[in-house]
C-alpha cells in the first residue's frame, strides 16, 4: 500500500507543503504525546487542517510507518473524524514493552461507563466529572459497586469514607487522562471538571470493536469453562 | 375578622372545599367538557366511569353506591341540582375553583405579556421620577407585583428544557419502533424553546431602559434611601437576562448531541452489544499482583490500550542560564502618579458624560416634537444636530431614538425612503430619508 502511494505521488510530500515549516514539529510532538487530533481539540485549528488534507495524511501516514513502524490512523465519519498515532504492536506478540504507557484497566472500565451513560443511556447533558460521579452513585449502583471493588481490592458491596474518596480519585485522575489524550476538551483548563466530549472518544470503543461484536461468544466461551 | 379563625374554620369544614383527588379529577373534567352549561346525571356518572377506570381503580359492576354518593357530595359545594329538569350545573364556587387551576396551568409562556409589563414598569418609574415620588413605592406598587409572573416565565423555558432532556431519555431507551419520530420532535420542540427565550430576551430589552433610570437616580443623588431596591431591580435584570442566555446556551449544546444520535442510530445493535461488553468487564476483571504494586487485568488478555511511546517521547534535559548565573539586584520600581494621565482620563470621562447628556437631550427633543406634532421628519432633525454637535452624537442620537422605538414599538411607525439626502452644510455625509409618525 505504502508503496503505490509513493509511486503515485512524491514521497512524503508533506515536507514540501509550504505549511510544513510552521506546523510539522508541533504536529509531531502531538502525535507523538498521544494526543488525538480532531476540529475542535487541539485549539491550534492548523494541525487538524493540515492532517485532513489528503496529500498530507497519506505521505505522513507513510512517513511515520517508514520511520518509526508506527501507524498513522484516521477513524471517524466526515465531520466528526479524528486522527492518532498507534502504538500498540500488531502481529508482533502481545508482551507489554517497557516503553509504552498503557491506559489502565481502571480507565478502559471508566471510560466505557462514560460511553453507556453519555451515549447509550442518553443523558445528554452529562459534561462534567462531578456529575459523572454523583449519576455513578445515584443510577448505576450495581457498577459502581463492581468498578469499586477492582479499584479497593475488595468483595465487599459497603465502603468508607476513605476508600469512597479512593475511588473518587481514580474517576478524577482517568477524566485528566482523558483529557489528556485529546478525548474531551475542558471547559475550564485550571478546574478539570467542565468538559465537551470529543469524537475521539469513541476510539476507546472501536479498539475493542471485535470483543464487542463477538461478545456473545465470548460470555458462551467463558460460561462453558465454568 | 379579627375573631376569624382560619384553620379552625376550615378543619370542619375540608372535605366540602377541597375535593379529594379521584373526585378533583371528575370535577375538572366536567369542567372541561360543559364549563357553566348545563348536564346531565348520567354525563357525571359516565366521566365518574372513566375517570376510576384511568385511576386504574376499574370495577367489574356498577358501583351505584359509590356514584351516589359522589354526585351528594358534589352538591355540598360545587354543583346544582335543577330537580325540575334533571340537569345539573357548577356552583360559583365550584366553577371558580376549576377556572383557577385551569388558569394555573395554562398560563404559561407569553413574551407579549412580559412586553407589556416591562412597558408598564418603565412607564410608572418614569412617572415615579418626574413627579419625585418616592421611588419605594413604585417597588412596591409596581416592581414586587410584576417580579413573580417574570421570574416564572423563566422557569418555564427551563422546565420546559428539563422535559425535553427527559423524554429524549426515555425515548432513548424505549423499545418503540417510533424512536426516531420522537428525538426528531424532541429536536423540533428545542427549536421552539429557543426562539421562545430570544423573543422573551427581546421582551427584556426594555429592562435596559429601566437599567439606565435608576443610574440616573443613582447619578442625581437621590437615590441613596433607596440602594438597596435599586440593587435589588439591577440584580434582577442582570440575572434574568443572563438565565435566558443560559437556555438557550444549554439548548445550543444539546442540539448537535440529539443529531448525531440521530446520525447514529442504526447503531442500536452495537450499543447493545457494549452494554454486554461493559458487564463482562466489570465482572470479569480481577486484581492481580505485580511485585508490591496491585494491578487490575481485564478478561481474556484483552488487549491493551497503548498511549504513548516513551521511545518515541525523548526527553530533553533543559538548563536555562538563568539557573547557573548569579542572581543579579532587581531594580526597584519608583511608582508615581502620571498627572498628564490622569488629566486625559478626567477630560475622557467628562466628555463621555457630555456626550451622554447631549444625546439624551436631542432624544428628549425628538419625542417632545413626535408628542406635540406627531410627526418627526428625523434627516432634517439629523443635520440640525451635526449643526449644533458632532456627528457622533447625531449617529448617537439616532441610534437611541430607534432603540427607544423599539420599546414602544405600537406607539410609532418609522417610515424610510432608501434615497441619500445630502446637507448643504456637510457635504460629505448623506442619509436616507426618514420620518416617524405617531400611530
Amino acid at each position: 500500500m505504502a508503496d503505490d502511494n509513493s509511486e503515485k505521488i512524491e514521497t512524503y510530500s508533506f515536507l514540501n507543503n509550504k505549511r510544513a515549516k510552521g506546523i510539522f514539529a508541533k504536529l509531531d510532538y502531538t502525535l507523538r504525546s498521544g494526543i488525538h487530533i480532531q476540529r475542535e481539540y487541539p485549539l491550534n485549528v492548523n494541525l487538524y487542517r493540515f492532517l485532513n488534507e489528503s496529500e498530507n495524511y497519506e505521505s505522513l501516514k507513510d512517513y511515520y510507518k517508514d520511520f518509526f513502524n508506527l501507524n498513522l490512523i484516521k477513524e471517524g465519519s466526515d465531520f466528526n473524524n479524528y486522527y492518532y498515532l498507534n502504538f500498540n504492536e500488531d502481529g508482533k506478540g502481545k508482551v507489554p514493552s517497557e516503553n509504552r504507557d498503557y491506559l489502565k484497566s481502571e480507565y478502559i472500565i471508566i471510560g466505557m461507563l462514560f460511553l453507556k451513560m453519555y451515549k447509550l443511556d442518553g443523558n445528554i447533558e452529562l459534561d462534567s466529572v462531578s456529575e459523572f460521579t454523583t449519576l455513578l452513585y445515584e443510577e448505576y449502583e450495581e457498577q459502581k459497586n463492581a468498578l469499586r471493588k477492582l479499584i479497593n481490592d475488595n468483595s465487599s458491596d459497603k465502603s468508607t469514607d476513605l476508600s469512597d474518596q479512593r475511588f473518587e480519585t481514580v474517576i478524577t485522575k482517568s477524566f485528566e487522562k482523558f483529557g489528556d489524550l485529546g478525548w474531551l476538551m475542558w471547559e475550564k483548563e485550571d478546574e478539570k471538571d467542565k468538559f465537551k466530549v470529543m469524537p475521539s472518544f469513541e476510539r476507546l470503543r472501536i479498539n475493542y470493536q471485535p470483543q464487542i461484536e463477538s461478545i456473545d461468544d465470548l460470555i458462551k466461551e467463558m460460561k462453558d469453562a465454568e | 375578622m379579627d375573631s376569624f379563625n382560619l384553620y379552625r374554620e376550615a378543619k370542619d369544614q375540608y372535605e366540602k372545599l377541597i375535593p379529594e383527588k379521584n373526585e378533583g379529577l371528575i370535577l375538572l373534567s366536567l369542567y372541561a367538557k360543559y364549563k357553566d352549561k348545563d348536564f346531565t346525571e348520567e354525563n357525571i356518572i359516565s366521566t365518574i366511569t372513566k375517570v376510576f377506570k384511568d385511576q386504574g381503580n376499574e370495577s367489574p359492576r356498577t358501583e351505584y353506591n359509590r356514584n351516589n354518593a359522589i354526585i351528594l357530595r358534589f352538591q355540598e359545594s360545587f354543583l346544582w341540582r335543577n330537580a325540575t329538569k334533571k340537569t345539573y350545573q357548577f356552583k360559583k364556587y365550584g366553577l371558580e375553583l376549576c377556572q383557577n387551576i385551569e388558569k394555573r396551568l395554562i398560563e404559561k409562556y407569553n413574551p407579549a405579556k412580559i412586553k407589556r409589563f416591562f412597558a408598564e414598569l418603565h412607564k410608572s418609574l418614569t412617572e415615579n421620577i418626574e413627579q419625585n415620588r418616592d421611588f419605594n413605592e413604585w417597588i412596591e406598587d409596581h416592581f414586587e407585583i410584576r417580579l413573580p409572573e417574570l421570574t416564572s416565565q423563566i422557569e418555564i423555558l427551563d422546565q420546559q428544557v428539563n422535559e425535553s432532556v427527559k423524554a429524549f431519555k426515555t425515548g432513548i431507551n424505549s423499545e418503540d419502533q417510533g424512536v426516531l419520530d420522537i428525538l426528531k420532535g424532541i429536536e423540533i420542540r428545542l427549536e421552539v424553546i429557543k426562539e421562545q427565550a430570544s423573543e422573551l430576551r427581546n421582551a427584556f430589552q426594555i429592562s435596559y431602559d429601566i437599567d439606565d433610570l435608576l443610574l440616573g437616580l443613582l447619578e442625581e443623588n437621590k437615590g441613596q434611601n433607596y440602594i438597596s431596591n435599586i440593587h435589588r431591580v439591577q440584580n434582577f435584570h442582570d440575572n434574568s437576562r443572563s438565565q435566558l442566555e443560559q437556555v438557550s446556551k444549554r439548548i445550543e449544546k444539546i442540539k448537535p448531541r440529539i443529531r448525531e444520535f440521530i446520525y447514529d442510530f442504526n447503531k442500536k445493535n452495537f450499543d447493545r452489544k457494549t452494554n454486554k461488553f461493559i458487564d463482562y468487564l466489570l465482572q470479569q476483571s480481577v486484581v492481580i499482583r505485580e511485585g508490591s504494586s496491585k494491578k487490575i487485568q481485564l478478561p481474556n488478555n484483552l488487549s491493551k490500550l497503548a498511549v504513548k511511546s516513551t521511545t518515541h517521547n525523548l526527553r530533553f534535559n533543559v538548563i536555562s542560564i538563568r539557573e547557573i548565573s548569579p542572581k543579579l539586584p532587581v531594580e526597584v520600581i519608583e511608582r508615581t502618579v502620571n498627572i498628564n494621565k490622569r488629566k486625559e482620563l478626567l477630560k475622557k470621562t467628562l466628555k463621555w458624560k457630555r456626550d451622554k447628556e447631549r444625546i439624551r437631550y436631542w432624544t428628549n427633543l425628538a419625542f417632545k416634537e413626535l408628542e406635540t406634532i406627531c410627526i418627526l421628519e428625523f434627516t432634517p432633525f439629523f443635520f440640525k444636530v451635526i449643526e449644533e454637535d458632532q456627528l457622533t452624537i447625531a449617529v448617537k442620537t439616532a441610534h437611541n431614538i430607534i432603540r427607544k422605538n423599539n420599546t414602544y414599538r405600537n406607539k410609532f411607525n418609522i417610515d424610510i425612503i432608501k434615497e441619500p439626502i445630502h446637507n448643504t452644510a456637510k457635504k460629505g455625509i448623506s442619509l436616507w430619508q426618514m420620518t416617524i409618525q405617531k400611530k
